[in-house]
């Protein structure tokens, strides 16, 4: 059941019968439906100028419902840059800015960033944010990357340092211990604003999640899995377990930590990709309650395949997650770029209640999500990476 | 001398400006009821099965106006195929099977075909052949489908609509060896018993009952019931004596356009039979279309977006991080009015379909843009038009899609009768 049909697994049984497996319902029963989405097939509009739409690997929506994307351009091809030989050989495409702002319509309103456009530009970039002044704030994930600020017209505002050297990524061990440095540099990152505070989710190596000034800089605490603090944070590999069954309930995190969004009422949320799991705690790091999203799909171990692998697939469920933007927040919404879904839960008890997507390159399916957010209307934006390399739009249609 | 039917310098430089930036199309009108195309982008249908569409290199459609669709299961990736582990890794998919029959609305009808369904199938044995293997689909009269691969030692099968094996075509190379790399082959241009490279794309004149081929730097037509050689030809139609069985030379396709050589510069990319008995071949190694009558006597020829390389060592294939594709014809089909008015092309390389005049041979428009998003291509390969003037395109490489276009009035309506 293809969601560009307008239709989730949570409408009812019947659906889902009527559908006849397509994509069949991964739980046999749901709670109380959630909302259904539609794709907007013509949402954004084509790019200017040429721009090749590449990797959306993560998407923010400001406080004007405006739309931040980040493009990235290191996973371009060469048929897919033609028009930037000398002659051109094709009539499209050009590399693009990396950091696109949409408006609601699909029009392009700012673009700017990309390869050497400051000094200290993420070489892989992976996480933007945007403050409620409207600031721009990036982050890669290259040995050596962290996080830049910028205002919303590009100009360069603020490191956050704390930078580990440029060496190759197999050269960069686990030290969950050290606060000052990020030497697989910043896969993930949220503001609470309200707090001044940055939520770094540690974990592309190490397993853990560390609060720092979001002024200043300076590190202010962190823990790892189920809250334990970070003298008690393993730095070993983590053990494979037997996917046949859904991942242990281990202590210590599995990475991927894919992301850390602290809701309105106090609590943060983090992907645990390596467990296929979300676990919940306050702000102080203490641990709350974990959910997890189907476990049956293998989260880590031998035989996980990465973007472009030809020999395995990709594994874990939890890519990303936004929380809805009603004022109690009563979903949360996690992109699953292993079965291509968008699964909706209840925000209090975990419970499953719809779904969208489906694994392909039609409008409204999906090729590796990455990147989820919502907009104050409810209206649902993905960003695909891998070779999907596109944003769509998902419109709320109950 | 140089036969430019299609492109003018005043064209070359005038297409930039308003092709690109458009999903969908709507290029600036060059004349009256130029057509337009809009994407319907909820064609096809979700599969059934967990089935999941792989490259698409060629479809048709049949007297009935069912859509035709060869896909190829084994372009299948791991990060596809978690429902086919045991037990399933993900919830979905595996590959559909290689014969797929839509109807306009976009319902699977008949589904069957895939490697190992018959003895010479396809790239029989090879776990992963690419480009090489299910490659050409036609559908007859009759509802007979009839199928060719692109391996070595492939040839054409003749099947029912519903997948039963009714005759074999034969004229079949050697296989290579399971395990074993392919060895280079010399061309042989004159030898019109084997086809050692498979045969990629193929029509029918069912008038004629004739079967056309295309095959290194020729066209060959045979007895379409028997299967007995019939007549050949080169480029310009030279006889197949005087085809040379050199390597097509490279040009500087950063000066100029591909030169208006007399042999044909492989890859040559379809054979289609117009309305008015004209043969129609996609030179895709020159940007060009080369236009015959169905005894090879050359008629015309047009260039299509030659500013694009047509060949040479810088033409990457799919997957190539290094280069871009070459060449701008990788099919073809005409328009369904009753003077088949216009040719679409289907260029892989662009992504991008040009409308063209058949008659003026010139540029009337164009469809799509490179990307991801419905109505536009990664690869377009394939390219059919039903009897209402929808137009239908696949996508290999990466792209792994069937597309439908329908045709519009330039004020958006829905055409009652098409192109006129």
């Amino acid at each position: 059941m293809r969601t560009r049909m307008g239709w989730t697994v949570a409408t009812a049984p019947a659906i889902a019968a009527f559908f006849l497996g397509v994509l069949a319902a991964p739980y046999a029963a749901h709670a109380q439906a959630a909302t259904v989405y539609k794709v907007d097939p013509f949402w954004p509009k084509p790019l200017p100028n040429k721009w090749s739409t590449q990797q959306f690997v993560d998407i923010y929506v400001d406080k004007e419902d405006h739309i931040w994307a980040i493009n990235r351009a290191t996973d371009a091809r060469p048929d897919e840059l033609g028009a930037s030989t000398t002659p051109p050989r094709t009539e499209c495409c050009v590399i693009g800015p990396e950091i696109v702002e949409f408006d609601a319509d699909g029009s392009v309103l700012r673009a700017w960033g990309g390869k050497d456009y400051v000094p200290g530009w993420p070489g892989r970039l992976q996480t933007l944010g945007v403050d409620r002044d409207e600031n721009v704030w990036i982050s890669g994930t290259n040995p050596g990357d962290s996080i830049v600020k910028f205002s919303k017209d590009g100009k360069f505002l603020w490191d956050f340092g704390h930078r580990g050297p440029k060496v190759p990524p197999s050269q960069v061990k686990q030290n969950n211990q050290q606060t000052d440095t990020f030497p697989p540099g910043i896969a993930a990152f949220e503001f609470d604003e309200d707090a001044r505070e940055i939520y770094i989710p540690d974990g592309f190596l190490n397993k853990r999640i560390l609060v720092y000034d979001m002024d200043t800089g300076a590190f202010k605490r962190g823990w790892g899995g189920k809250g334990i603090p970070l003298s008690e944070i393993d730095n070993d590999p983590t053990p494979p377990y037997d996917p046949s069954g859904p991942p242990p309930d281990q202590t210590q995190f599995a990475p991927a930590l894919h992301c850390a969004h602290p809701s309105k009422d106090g609590f943060v949320y983090v992907c645990e990709r390596g467990s296929d799991r979300i676990q919940v705690f306050t702000k102080q790091g203490k641990y709350v309650k974990e959910f997890w999203i189907h476990p049956s799909t293998q989260s880590r171990g031998p035989h996980c395949g990465g973007i472009w692998s030809m020999t395995d697939p990709p594994c874990g469920t939890i890519y990303n997650l936004t929380l809805s933007t009603d004022p109690q927040q009563k979903y949360i919404l996690v992109a699953d770029g292993t079965n291509n879904m968008v699964w909706i839960l209840n925000r209090n008890d975990g419970a499953l209640v719809g779904s969208f997507g489906g694994n392909g390159h039609y409008a409204g399916q999906l090729h590796w999500i990455d990147s989820i957010a919502m907009d104050s209307k409810g209206n649902v934006y993905t960003g695909e990476v891998e070779d999907g390399k596109r944003i769509q739009k998902f419109v709320p249609v109950k | 001398m140089r036969i430019f039917n299609g492109w003018n310098d005043a064209f070359a430089r005038a297409i930039p400006l308003f092709c690109f930036l458009i999903i969908t199309v709507v290029p600036v009108a060059r004349s009256q009821n130029v057509p337009v195309y809009v994407v319907d982008p909820s064609w096809p249908k979700p599969l059934p099965n967990h089935w999941l569409m792989q490259g698409v290199p060629v479809m048709v459609t049949d007297k009935d106006d069912h859509i035709w669709v060869f896909n190829r299961p084994r372009d299948i990736n791991p990060d596809e195929s978690g429902a086919g582990t045991t037990p399933p890794r993900t919830d979905c998919c595996i590959a559909a099977p290689a014969v797929l029959e839509f109807d306009t609305a976009g319902n699977v009808l008949k589904a069957w075909g895939g490697p190992g369904y018959v003895p010479g199938w396809p790239a029989e044995g090879n776990p992963k052949p690419g480009a090489g293997a299910e490659h050409n689909i036609q559908v007859d009269r009759e509802g007979n489908v009839w199928l060719g691969g692109g391996a070595r030692g492939d040839s054409i099968q003749k099947f029912t609509g519903d997948g039963k094996l009714l005759w074999e075509f034969g004229h079949r190379g050697a296989r290579t060896p399971p395990g074993q790399q392919p060895q280079p082959l010399k061309q042989t241009n004159q030898n019109t018993d084997t086809f050692p490279n498979g045969i990629f794309f193929f029509d029918l004149d069912e008038d004629a009952h004739e079967l056309y081929i295309v095959d290194q730097k020729r066209v060959l037509v045979y007895d379409m019931d028997t299967g007995v050689f019939k007549r050949g030809w080169g480029g310009h139609g030279i006889p197949l004596s005087e085809i040379d069985n050199d390597p097509t030379p490279p040009y500087d396709w950063k000066s100029g356009p591909p030169p208006d050589q007399m042999q044909f510069a492989p890859a040559l990319h379809c054979v289609h039979i117009s309305v008015d008995g004209l043969v129609y071949i996609c030179e895709r190694g020159s940007d060009r279309v080369q236009v015959f009558t169905k005894q090879g006597k050359f008629v015309s020829s047009f260039f299509v977006h030659p500013s694009t390389p047509a060949r040479g060592p810088d033409c990457g294939g799919p997957g190539s991080t290094t280069f871009g594709m070459c060449g701008t014809i990788y099919n073809l089909t005409f328009s369904h009015d009753a003077q088949e008015k216009y040719v679409l092309i289907a260029d892989g390389t662009n992504d991008k379909i040009w409308i063209q005049d058949r008659k003026e041979g010139t540029v009337a428009g164009s469809i799509g843009d490179d990307g991801r998003m419905a109505g536009q291509f990664h690869w377009i390969d394939a390219i059919a038009m039903d009897s209402k003037g929808n137009i239908y395109t696949g996508e290999v490489d990466t792209g792994k899609r069937a597309q439908k276009f329908i045709l519009k009035n330039g004020d958006g309506k829905s055409r009652s009768r098409p192109h006129e």
